[in-house]
């Protein structure tokens, strides 16, 4: 190339077509624009120019899909290897757009501030030398500053996409990285061996026989539950109910709402270690290495599955299938 | 045939079909009619003319380069003519852009002026290729912009963009 002649294109352009330009160049080419000059910092802060940086990142979930999804989504916390599972209560509600692993949403919530992407990780430490605990991790974009969304016309404007592209990409940082906000949340008086979250609340199973409810916000325990008579070793809940399995053999069906056990099942011969359950069975297996399948509603014996020799220890349910992981090695 | 007439004055034969690409001489001829008089294009140089028409007559042929492209799946019209530009610049478009800055930035005058969006988009993607893989000294070198930050500022800038590195 002939050069000559020197044009700083940016700023003798039309400001439209110079945006064009930045818009054109690449994430690290545009974050060097904005420390040429003055004038150059401008263009590389145009709105435009992070919208299409944010819609380019395709396994973000862009706003424009939460807009389609009713702008109802909040945050959206995913499990993490197996230190959570995914929450059913708030996670269905929204359609998914693309194939990606989950992915914080940009909303609000009744006109309120959009909240900032956060994943977390929950670990509960078991074993008796550690302190009996459970540890939040936030996988949280820090400065939480408000971006303002809104909504219009089904349409999201007024989107600060800047804003938005710097967290959602600092939540990745994060991930890739390990970095996160650690609270320790000290409350049981044993080993924690369970524990599944969701937008509101986290709740953790434990040795001391117990388990504990706590807001995800405050991390403030909320509410005891006594029932069992040995450690809670494995939980999952819905919207109305929660289902524990201890190693007192049962089970126990909890009502949300006033924290009573509606139903105790009993029939293992040893400690439950998984349950799951969908609308209408619960399926849970046992160091007595079966599988009993109980209906939902009335706590019935349906069926006992013998085919594993170990111990079963993690059991999942999903439409007509049960898929079971043994101490005998085998996955049925 | 249609005439044009340069800043200069000089007029320049073309096929109406080439410089139809122009939305803005299209849209006279429309309104109009093909008369047969001259049409001044006082803000673009006969050189400059002369690059335009080269550039339209070897796309003359290329109808889909000048519709809009179909977002009627959904999808961003905006981000799809981006990607439809990236993907349809072919070694002609290369070629035609490597000129020097003065030409290149009266190409994306003229572009704009006459409103043909496909040599607007070759022609920025061939500015925003040059501000790629440089430094931020680089690019002021390449593009002669003085750094008008004091150091106070450009450190603040600086501290400002560190969230983007990795």
């Amino acid at each position: 190339m002939d050069d000559n002649t020197q044009i700083d294109f940016l700023s003798n352009l039309p400001y439209e077509i110079a945006v064009v330009i930045v818009i054109y160049a690449d994430f690290p080419a545009i974050t060097n624009i904005a420390q040429v000059s003055k004038s150059w910092r401008r263009f590389a802060r145009d709105n435009a120019v992070w919208r299409r940086m944010f819609l380019q990142q395709s396994e973000w979930r862009t706003p424009r899909a939460l807009a389609a999804a009713g702008c109802r989504g909040s945050l959206k916390h995913r499990s993490a290897g197996n230190s959570a599972v995914p929450s059913p209560a708030s996670a269905i509600n929204t359609p998914r757009i693309g194939d990606s692993d989950a992915i914080s949403v940009f909303g609000h919530r009744n006109g309120a501030l959009p909240e900032l992407p956060a994943r977390h990780i929950l670990s509960a430490y078991t074993g008796s030398s550690l302190r009996p605990a459970i540890t939040l991790q936030h996988m949280i974009a820090p400065s939480p500053s408000p971006s303002q969304v809104s909504e219009f016309g089904g349409r999201l404007v007024g989107a600060d996409w800047q804003h938005l592209f710097q967290q959602r990409r600092l939540l990745d940082q994060h991930w890739n990285k390990g970095i996160s906000d650690v609270h320790v949340v000290a409350g049981h008086a044993d080993s924690v061996y369970c524990v599944q979250f969701d937008h509101d609340k986290i709740v953790t199973g434990s040795r001391d026989r117990t388990i504990k409810v706590w807001d995800s916000r405050t991390l403030l325990c909320m509410r005891t539950l006594a029932g069992h008579d040995a450690s809670v070793l494995c939980l999952k809940y819905d919207e109305t109910t929660l289902v524990t399995g201890s190693s007192d053999s049962t089970i126990i069906i909890w009502d949300w709402e006033s924290g009573v056990p509606l139903l105790r099942l009993v029939s293992h011969a040893a400690g439950v270690l998984d349950v799951a359950f969908d609308d209408t069975h619960i399926v849970s297996c046992s160091k007595d290495c079966t599988i009993k399948v109980w209906e939902r509603k009335t706590g019935k014996l349906l069926r006992t599955m013998v085919g594993h020799r170990g111990p079963v220890n993690a059991v999942q349910l999903k439409g007509d299938r049960i898929v079971s992981a043994s101490g005998d090695s085998l996955i049925k | 045939m249609v005439k044009l007439v340069s800043a200069e004055g000089a007029v320049i034969d073309v096929d109406r079909d080439i410089i139809e690409q122009s939305a803005l001489i299209r849209n006279i001829l429309q309104d109009v009619g093909d008369t047969g008089d001259p049409i001044p294009v006082p803000n673009v140089s006969g050189p400059i003319l002369s690059k335009v028409i080269e550039y339209c007559t070897h796309h003359r042929d290329d109808l889909d380069r000048r519709t809009r492209p179909d977002t009627s799946l959904g999808g961003d019209a905006d981000e799809a003519s981006i990607q439809r530009a990236i993907r349809q610049m072919d070694e002609f478009d290369h070629n035609f852009c490597k000129v020097d800055q003065g030409t290149l930035f009266d190409i994306i005058l003229a572009a704009n002026f006459l409103d043909i969006q496909p040599l607007l988009d070759v022609a920025s993607l061939t500015v925003a290729n040059m501000m790629k893989g440089k430094s931020v000294e680089e690019i002021r070198r390449t593009f002669n912009v003085k750094n008008d930050f004091d150091e106070e500022e450009e450190a603040r800038v600086r501290s400002a963009n560190a969230w983007c590195e990795n």
